[in-house]
């Protein structure tokens, strides 16, 4: 988990994001605990208050579940939601990244499907071997 | 009642003809982190001795804890200001002046600052006028944390310290403040080890307060534009713009309001390249103005 201080997004954004990701990827499990105010401000060295916007960020969101006297828990069916989330908005910015510096260097579309069919099935190639 | 740590209203200070401080009104939070950024004699160092009691202001309205700090001793036993030149009379070991910390301050902690001289490996039988500025530096900083003050403002306390020192510094500063919330005023001239953790940035400029706001929405409204002349110079065209440059490799505008989902969008459909300012580069172009203008006239013939 690492935070951008040179990034226009916010801080706290950016920190929930991070735990987002962690819940993606299964580091962090649903039903189990997640990150605390106190571990996210001392591992990143931010400020408690904006650790706490972080996670509040993700409470309202659904994502995480205040359960009484426990910490944080990531709640059930949230990395389904992140997912669905995810594939909605989250490429978008890269695809336009993409096709932008396509352009800039005159590839034509077809050369960038191109470009994404080979990356695909040398990844199939990969996963057989 | 006490919702602030300090409450200023139009504070001002003048070393005889010298105005060193021109009307500041603020207030700092209770609990919080704030970083001033100036630069050298912009009025830091003059503005938390005040704050601290050690000297006088000229006009204005000052409330430290809702009292006024000078001669007053209960006051002063709420606050404690550390300098990195602070210097004690005569041959003082550090041991000594940790009791002398003790007595003056009622929540003094010897254990924790014990613990901290531990960790550091210095040892409390040395002199302190014989330690090097590092080392002075670490112990003035251990002594004020260890005071658990409720306002703790340090001058520089990184000041002389290596890089690991420093590290070990800014991670004892942000647990510290996770266990013992409290107000700190911290001047740094590395503030970009800091400011991950601060609450709030004043930044002072030739004693004037240029800016006091949350790190939040400062990081909300500063940022830096990157692009082709014209473009840019259409883009920022009635926008706050704080600083542009033009050299042949680049054209930088820095602007300073808030910048909404849209306008980010837009600056990118132009071709522009937006990106967020630390506090510490916002600082600097906000006091950038030199004397002498651009550098290359330094080597210029006459």
């Amino acid at each position: 988990m690492r935070v951008d201080f040179n990034s226009i997004k916010p801080i706290y954004l950016q920190v929930a994001e991070a735990i987002e990701d962690d819940i993606i990827v299964g580091r962090l499990a649903e039903g189990s605990p997640a990150y605390s105010q106190l571990i996210l401000s001392k591992e990143l060295g931010i400020n408690p208050a904006t650790a706490a916007k972080g996670i509040n960020a993700l409470v309202q969101k659904g994502i995480l579940v205040k359960e009484r006297g426990k910490s944080m828990m990531v709640a059930s069916g949230a990395k389904t939601t992140l997912v669905s989330q995810r594939q909605k908005n989250g490429l978008q910015s890269l695809v336009d990244e993409l096709v932008a510096e396509a352009q800039k260097i005159e590839l034509s579309k077809d050369d960038v499907v191109a470009m994404i069919d080979r990356c695909y099935s040398q990844e199939e190639k990969g996963a057989a071997a | 009642m006490n919702n602030y740590a300090i409450v200023a209203e139009g504070l001002s200070k003048r070393f005889g003809k010298k105005q060193v401080l021109t009307d500041f009104s603020f207030t700092i939070d209770a609990v919080g982190i704030t970083g001033l950024l100036g630069r050298n004699g912009s009025g830091k160092t003059t503005l938390m001795k005040i704050c601290a009691g050690h000297i006088t202001k000229t006009s204005g309205e000052l409330k430290v804890w809702g009292a006024t700090p000078l001669n007053n001793l209960s006051a002063r036993s709420r606050l404690v200001y550390s300098s990195h030149d602070v210097s004690y009379s005569g041959g003082l070991t550090l041991g000594v002046i940790l009791a002398d910390y003790q007595l003056l301050f009622p929540d003094f902690d010897m254990l924790f600052a014990q613990k901290l001289l531990d960790y550091f490996t210095i040892n409390v039988n040395g002199k302190y006028s014989k330690a090097s500025q590092g080392v002075k530096s670490l112990f003035n900083f251990i002594c004020a944390l260890a005071a658990r003050t409720p306002l703790t403002m340090f001058d520089e306390p990184t000041l002389g310290m290596d890089t690991t020192v420093r590290k070990a510094v800014c991670e004892i500063l942000i647990r510290e403040y996770n266990e013992h919330p409290r107000a700190f005023v911290i001047s740094s001239h590395l503030m970009s080890e800091m400011e991950s953790f601060l609450d709030a940035v004043m930044i002072i400029d030739q004693g004037n307060l240029v800016l006091h706001e949350s790190v939040d929405t400062m990081r909300q409204k500063a940022y830096q534009l990157e692009g082709e002349a014209e473009v840019l110079n259409a883009f920022i065209a009635g926008r706050n713009v704080i600083y542009r440059t033009r050299s042949e490799l680049t054209n930088l505008a820095i602007i300073y309001e808030a910048a909404c989902d849209q306008t980010i969008i837009e600056a990118c459909a132009a071709g522009l390249l937006l990106k967020g300012l630390s506090p510490e580069s916002l600082y600097m172009y906000l006091s950038r103005e030199t004397k002498g203008g651009e550098l290359a006239c330094l080597w210029e013939t006459p």
